[in-house]
């Protein structure tokens, strides 16, 4: 009875939270607020924007999981690095082998080999699944050097998408190990309901196709609801051995589709920069009382 | 208890009625040290190296966090200096360098000698410091010594804080976190690097 009280307490104050942030006028005092804000969410939204992305990366994270220490963290670690040499080649316009088709086929075989690597719980040694996640690292890397747009701050673009990256890895660990490791500590299901939360909430407001605060609004109601869907299942049910694999067997079918639409797909040109800035606008400091 | 929670409420209610402020410091401005302070606590590009710096003195021991806790403020400082004096735009993608080498030895929890270790924070500072007190003259900002000195001693501050944390985690999972971040700032520096060579490869 007093556990429920707290928690009652508890969710009032974080719904009161929840609102007043909702609730809360555009800040009137950024120095740089359309760079910092555009290019970091951009570089936010990138990974999340495709299912092709969403499903190997949430791949490697529950395939990491499956092996156990050290893959658990070594192959989320390998792909963001290989990724951004990937990304690194295709900014700079270096060409893959079979050019933008061919590195399509690779963003597809990642799901449907990554997918399947977690239905039928494959054991290879560290090495070579370092090598099949480096390989799909560079080819999702390269896309996403090759597709990201101009006129952002490549720094707060970079870790945006960096950050984005690490948490879809961060979203199969957390399944991963709600299902070993974890199930019995107290905060896991809370983890793993606002990393899918977050997901399912963003894939909503993609999906909308609404921008601006209509956006964030969509985000927040995917979130609450995926919470409560995931916090029903994740601490009644219990996610089993033959959900993980379910999700593999899903990432393997979806990779399939991709495929199709990689071998059907027009090839698209490479996105030209205009002016590009390098870093977040070089502001003078701040306060400067000289030049006020 | 009850009026406490009257209390919260209408604190609360203030909140969500809150209109834009009128005394933001733009305004008021507190003087040259605080915009140091400003600047490098709005500049991801200063700040996220000396994070991944201090993390990685945290990761080889009290005495390299020691060490980097003097050189580093003292090298930003006179690197600082050299910029104000140097007349010259600075170059700032020389920034990805610090990005991907601190990164790639966070990731990698490489045991370098505590002296490595403090000659890659003077180097790093000085660097840095170079490139803050170039853009300062460029920016045509007078006192730019003073900001340097605010810049310096925010370091002095947030270096031992950060490195202090790491040196006393001793659990596992936290140091491979730790490796982690690095492995992210290391990529975060490569995409920057290829972001500065778009330009000429178009």
């Amino acid at each position: 009875m007093k556990s429920a009280k707290k928690t009652t307490r508890w969710l009032t104050v974080l719904f009161t939270m929840f609102t007043i942030l909702m609730l809360t006028q555009h800040a009137q005092a950024h120095i740089v607020a359309g760079d910092v804000a555009g290019g970091f969410l951009a570089g936010m939204k990138h990974p999340w924007s495709g299912w092709d992305h969403i499903c190997a990366m949430v791949a490697v994270g529950l395939w990491g999981a499956q092996l156990g220490m050290p893959a658990i963290w070594i192959l989320p670690v390998t792909f963001p690095v290989i990724m951004s040499i990937g990304g690194f080649l295709g900014l700079i316009g270096v060409k893959l082998p079979g050019g933008q088709k061919g590195d399509e086929l690779g963003i597809a075989l990642s799901a449907v080999l990554l997918g399947l690597m977690v239905l039928l719980k494959a054991r290879p040694p560290l090495w070579a699944a370092m090598i099949l996640v480096g390989f799909f690292g560079l080819c999702h890397g390269w896309a996403h050097g090759h597709e990201m747009p101009p006129d952002q701050s490549a720094l707060l673009y970079s870790i945006g998408f960096v950050i984005a990256t690490g948490t879809l890895h961060g979203v199969g660990i957390t399944i991963g190990l709600l299902n070993d490791e974890w199930k019995d500590r107290a905060w896991a299901p809370i983890l793993g309901t606002l990393l899918l939360g977050f997901m399912l909430g963003l894939g909503l407001a993609d999906g909308m196709g609404v921008s601006g605060w209509n956006y964030w609004g969509h985000v927040a109601i995917g979130f609450a609801l995926a919470s409560a869907i995931l916090m029903f299942v994740v601490v009644k049910a219990q996610l089993g051995e033959k959900v993980i694999r379910a999700l593999g067997a899903a990432i393997t079918l979806g990779g399939c589709c991709f495929l199709y639409q990689a071998f059907t797909a027009e090839e698209q040109p490479a996105t030209k920069p205009t002016t590009v800035a390098i870093m977040p606008v070089r502001t003078p400091p701040l306060f400067d009382v000289n030049g006020i | 208890m009850r009026q406490l929670r009257y209390v919260l409420l209408v604190v609360l209610a203030l909140l969500v009625m809150q209109r834009s402020a009128q005394a933001h410091l733009v305004t008021t401005g507190l003087g040259p040290v605080y915009d140091g302070i400003g600047h490098f606590s709005i500049a991801p590009d200063d700040s996220i190296p000396v994070v991944a710096l201090a993390l990685f003195a945290g990761l080889r021991g009290k005495r390299a966090g020691r060490g980097v806790m003097f050189q580093l403020p003292l090298a930003w400082f006179c690197g600082g200096v050299a910029g104000l004096m140097a007349h010259r735009e600075p170059f700032d993608p020389l920034r990805c360098v610090s990005f991907l080498v601190l990164g790639v030895l966070v990731a990698a929890d490489l045991p370098l000698p505590d002296l490595a270790v403090m000659a890659l924070g003077v180097a790093m500072g000085f660097m840095h410091g170079f490139l803050d007190g170039a853009g300062f003259q460029a920016a045509g900002l007078g006192k730019g010594m003073l900001q340097l000195l605010g810049i310096s001693a925010i370091l002095f501050v947030l270096t031992p804080l950060v490195s202090a944390l790491v040196v006393s985690i001793r659990t596992y999972w936290v140091r491979i976190v730790m490796r982690v971040a690095g492995s992210w700032i290391a990529a975060i520096g490569l995409l920057m690097l290829g972001w500065a060579l778009r330009l000429k490869h178009y």
